[in-house]
């Protein structure tokens, strides 16, 4: 996940909003002037307001038309421009006449009318970029009451809320443009940075699994190298270190399938070769859950119980081990055992790589976690609790 | 009722925004101000025009103060500050009028509120937009209907409530359903569905992780030794003391680079012997490393003497990096968005350019928050 919205969103997502926004903006214009005529048409005897209300209803309805899916139809929003165009030029002519306190062109029951039909043109606008839509509006909305007001003797006046509102929309949209292009310069750096530390995240995990690898094979086999008289190398300390380089070159991915090929990978090869080192291990508990582990899980989990008894078996001074498993639905939990010297683990010295890397890091590398309980004289338990899936 | 904003879905969406919070501020000071001229002739208490005139520029200069992305993101409470000394604008142009006032649509205490009111969007959920509109609303038909027998037209005087609240009415509805489309749209983002690819600069990808020492110690110096042995049909003295030699340089480099945090890897010289980089969140790590290559790209910084320093106690973390600013650079503009985002991502940030011309930018958080994004 980025850290910010993309740009490439960002003009798509705002225009759609203004238009959900134009829209209730005009719905409120038109509703209050119907409420406005309604109360006048109940409260003065003589008026017939009825045919305004009912043009104010059509304009909503034409708002609520080109805010629909259909209104991105050209033929449609061409047809509601069409309607509009006609319907306020009959509220202008029904209007003007009738009502006392409208003297001119810009009174406020024909602004309000106006200044929904103008932001409707801007509902209309989410699917373009320019502002042609929000201009044709402006006209269709002006020009007919204009028109009608002169015809009628009414006058003509500046309506500057309308004219207001038109100029707002218009920069709004061009300074949307303007100043998304500067505020949001910085999110291809941040959306980098969130990519970036997620490649870093991923080669910290490789190199999680490469580390215990390294630990677990090739330091052997330089110990075992380094400790050979010199002279002719057994066969089989050949062999090893062949399949020991064969881990590295089967590179990162495959690095635990083939590690498990060289050190066992599960458990009962774990357990193998820790009794081969002279430790006695006692194994209770729901063992086959191991198996039914994931495969990367599995070996990885098996080769960090390895280590933990390679640990016993050279730190512990004690000859037995208990390995313990228990299962649910979601996770597995291995724990080992031992009643040996215990340590303090914060005394640890840094250079103890098969508790951090062989154990810590693969378990870690597949979503698990590490508990060690310890202290001197008292023996160590160490759990690892690795997710099922 | 959802209380997710934009603002905080999307930092650098308010930046944008608060540019038109300020130019819709500028607007509505000039036509408070013009339209009080112009209206004199209504006004019969000027002390009380005075204070309506000083509650609309408060107001004002208090939004424009509380929307800086050095201060976001826009809390409840400044919602509620701007809109109440925009209230008490309202009701102070009222009375300066009372008794006095002719025409109800000349009237600037509503259309300042309500331009203030429309650019709410981008800072707070949409019902508490609507529950702020109503509440003026209310107050302004009340002030109108009360002064209903002063006025000059001829219409019952549920007109005057209704219209002088339609300003209001219009653009806290319009603000409201903005606010609800750009928290859908960016919740529906985090969520996964649809994601676009990010940007990245020219196309560019993230650059490639620098190999561990450890590897390339491997790579160059053991392996070989290793396929030579396993080739070979005898071994030396030199051999075995070489063998030696390896393992102690691969055990080594092995605890050094267990021993390197993330940020290390990225910054010469960390401070972070408690390992705090470590528990970092995801979002938080992505976040420092674009503000430390913003730092290092900008120019205006001398990055080869940026310092990280992590410190802290179990229940909070602080991250401080300290690094000089070359002369007659302001790094105030270009830091702003990278201030708003990390304000969405830790628990504090605070930056301060200290008389030395050094930067240092402070970010706190929980080392123990799970599921930091």
């Amino acid at each position: 996940m980025s850290l910010v919205f993309p740009n490439a969103l960002a003009a798509t997502t705002t225009s759609l909003a203004l238009a959900k926004g134009s829209f209730w903006f005009g719905i409120v214009c038109l509703s209050s002037v119907f409420v406005s005529l309604l109360a006048i048409q109940t409260d003065r005897a003589g008026v017939h307001a009825w045919p305004a209300l009912a043009a104010l209803a059509v304009l909503a309805a034409l708002g609520v038309l080109v805010a629909s899916d259909l209104g991105t139809r050209p033929a449609v929003y061409s047809a509601a421009a069409a309607v509009a165009l006609v319907t306020i030029t009959v509220y202008a002519a029904l209007l003007l006449p009738n009502l006392r306190s409208i003297d001119t062109s810009d009174a406020v029951f024909l602004s309000l009318p106006k200044i929904a039909i103008v932001v409707f043109g801007m509902v209309v606008a989410r699917q373009f970029t320019g502002i042609a839509s929000v201009v044709v509006a402006f006209l269709i909305a002006e020009v007919p009451v204009v028109t009608v007001s002169l015809l009628v003797g009414q006058g003509y006046a500046f309506d500057v809320p309308a004219f207001s509102c038109f100029a707002a929309l218009v920069l709004i949209i061009t300074l949307l443009k303007v100043s998304r292009r500067r505020t949001r310069a910085s999110e291809p750096e941040l959306s980098l940075a969130s990519r970036e530390d997620r490649a870093a995240a991923e080669a910290a995990r490789a190199e999680h699994v490469t580390s215990a690898m390294v630990h677990d094979t090739i330091l052997n086999e330089l110990a075992v190298v380094g400790t050979t008289a010199p002279g002719a190398l057994s066969e089989s300390a050949k062999t090893q270190i062949r399949r020991s380089l064969a881990v590295r070159r089967a590179g990162a991915t495959r690095i635990p399938d083939a590690t498990a090929a060289v050190l066992g990978g599960d458990l009962a090869a774990a357990v193998e070769q820790a009794e081969a080192l002279g430790l006695r291990v006692s194994v209770a508990g729901e063992v086959a859950a191991v198996e039914s582990l994931h495969p990367r899980i599995s070996v990885a989990l098996s080769l960090a119980v390895l280590q933990c008894l390679t640990n016993v078996a050279a730190h512990a001074q004690t000859s037995s081990a208990e390995l313990t498993v228990v299962a649910t639905d979601d996770e597995v939990c291995v724990m080992v055992i031992d009643s040996g010297v215990g340590f303090v683990e914060s005394e640890m010295t840094g250079d103890r790589l098969g508790l951090r890397q062989s154990v810590r890091g693969r378990i870690d590398a597949v979503g698990g976690s590490v508990q060690v309980w310890t202290s001197p004289g008292a023996g160590t338990a160490v759990s690892m609790l690795v997710p099922r899936r | 009722m959802r209380n997710d904003t934009a603002q905080e879905l999307d930092p650098l969406g308010g930046i944008t925004a608060r540019l038109f919070a300020i130019g819709a501020v500028a607007v509505a000071l000039v036509v408070a101000y013009s339209m009080s001229v112009i209206t004199a002739a209504q006004t019969n208490n000027v002390w009380l025009e005075m204070g309506a005139l000083a509650a609309i520029t408060a107001s004002g200069a208090y939004y424009i103060r509380a929307v800086s992305p050095f201060r976001a993101p826009f809390p409840r409470s400044a919602q509620l500050v701007v809109c109440l000394l925009a209230l008490a604008a309202v009701v102070l142009d009222s009375a300066a009028q009372w008794g006095s006032n002719t025409v109800v649509r000349d009237d600037w205490g509503p259309i300042a509120l309500a331009i203030l009111t429309l650019t709410f969007g981008s800072w707070r959920p949409g019902w508490e937009i609507l529950a702020c509109t109503l509440f003026c609303a209310a107050v302004i038909g009340a002030l109108a209907y009360a002064q209903a027998d002063h006025f000059a037209a001829d219409v019952p005087a549920i007109v005057f409530a209704v219209l002088p609240a339609t300003p209001v009415l219009a653009t806290g509805s319009a603000a409201s359903a903005f606010s609800r489309s750009l928290v859908d749209t960016l919740i529906a983002w985090r969520s996964g569905a649809g994601q676009p690819q990010a940007s990245a600069p020219d196309g560019e990808n993230p650059p490639v992780p620098s190999k561990a020492s450890h590897l390339v110690h491997l790579d160059d110096h053991v392996f070989p030794f290793l396929e030579r042995v396993a080739g070979a049909s005898e071994l030396s003295v030199a051999d075995g003391e070489r063998a030696r030699v390896l393992a102690r340089e691969l055990r080594t480099l092995l605890v050094i680079d267990a021993e390197r945090s993330w940020l290390s890897r990225i910054v010469r010289e960390v401070d972070d012997r408690h390992r705090f980089a470590e528990r970092m969140g995801e979002a938080q790590r992505g976040y420092l490393r674009a503000v430390l290559a913003h730092l290092r790209n900008s120019g205006a910084f001398d990055d080869g003497r940026m310092r990280l320093m992590l410190h802290g106690s179990e229940w909070e973390a602080t991250c401080t990096i300290i690094v000089p600013c070359r002369p007659t650079h302001n790094p105030r503009v270009q830091l702003a968005p990278y201030i708003a985002v990390g304000r969405s991502v830790f628990g504090t940030v605070a930056w301060n350019m200290g008389h030395d011309d050094t930067l240092s930018i402070t970010l706190t958080f929980d080392p123990n928050a799970e599921n930091q994004t």
